[in-house]
């Protein structure tokens, strides 16, 4: 696929990490006219919690702009767990502005 | 078997996951359990990375007699000063270990601390120990009983976790 991004580590642990990937987005969005990008994520084996939490925000600054992310070739251990972290925060954002 | 050990500069944390992952991952762990030892290494790097504001890190990694050790510690400003510099006053060395253990962040009002409170609870699901030391504290985490400990000084932060190496559901435990 032409807009795609193969991710190349095998483990992503950090915020940082997803902060790069945001800016190689950024770019690839600006050279492109798509509004569509898919991250390859086939040779990733691991991610921690707080890359999770972090790309799940990223990926939802970008769809507010109206770009929007799709992330395949997931392993089923990955996909489980930005699932399970993704529930959580829409669950804490929902409590949040509950008390609100 | 597995004994890692290794001190390096903080720097090089980015770089330290990786081997010390794949060392693990030769390990002939239950699945659930060696993702718990990658989460629970993931978990406590992200928080030397981003509350410690040290500049080196000591870690022991051993599997003997199918019972796993993880002893990770950081020269930083420990628990207490992490919280005091983000606007949350501890009053002491123990509030301050209790509060992370409990899952408070010292990130963001939309972000809570999973880091140290799911280790927990999966140390205490796989009925295993874990120290937490700060400062003056030390809290002893055995079953479902929490033992505080005074203790000279502990700079930074050092978490050790000894528990049976077993089967556990991984997905049950993460939030």
């Amino acid at each position: 696929m032409k807009n795609t991004i193969k991710i190349q580590g095998r483990y992503l642990i950090f915020r940082d990490q997803a902060f790069s990937l945001k800016q190689i987005l950024e770019k690839k969005f600006k050279i492109s006219r798509e509004n569509e990008i898919y991250l390859d994520f086939s040779k990733v084996i691991f991610i921690s919690r707080s890359f999770a939490d972090e790309l799940l925000n990223i990926l939802s600054e970008f769809t507010l702009n109206k770009k929007y992310i799709r992330i395949i070739g997931q392993t089923p251990a990955v996909k489980i767990f930005l699932n399970i972290v993704k529930r959580t925060k829409e669950k804490i954002q929902k409590e949040t502005l509950i008390k609100i | 078997m597995l004994n890692y050990i290794k001190n390096f500069s903080v720097n090089k944390l980015d770089d330290e996951f990786e081997p010390l992952s794949q060392e693990i991952e030769k390990q002939n762990l239950p699945n659930g359990f060696r993702q718990f030892a990658l989460y629970a290494i993931a978990e406590l790097f992200n928080n030397i990375k981003e509350h410690s504001d040290a500049s080196e890190v000591s870690i022991s990694a051993a599997i003997k007699d199918n019972n796993f050790s993880l002893i990770i510690s950081d020269n930083g400003i420990g628990v207490r000063e992490s919280y005091l510099r983000k606007g949350i006053y501890p009053k002491d060395d123990f509030s301050a270990t209790q509060f992370a253990l409990s899952g408070l962040s010292t990130k963001e009002s939309r972000e809570r601390g999973f880091g140290l409170y799911t280790i927990r609870k999966f140390v205490q699901g796989l009925e295993g120990v874990m120290v937490l030391g700060s400062g003056q504290a030390s809290v002893r985490i055995i079953k479902n009983q929490i033992e505080l400990t005074d203790i000279s000084f502990q700079k930074g932060v050092k978490l050790i976790i000894e528990t049976p190496i077993k089967e556990v559901d991984f997905y049950k435990n993460i939030e």
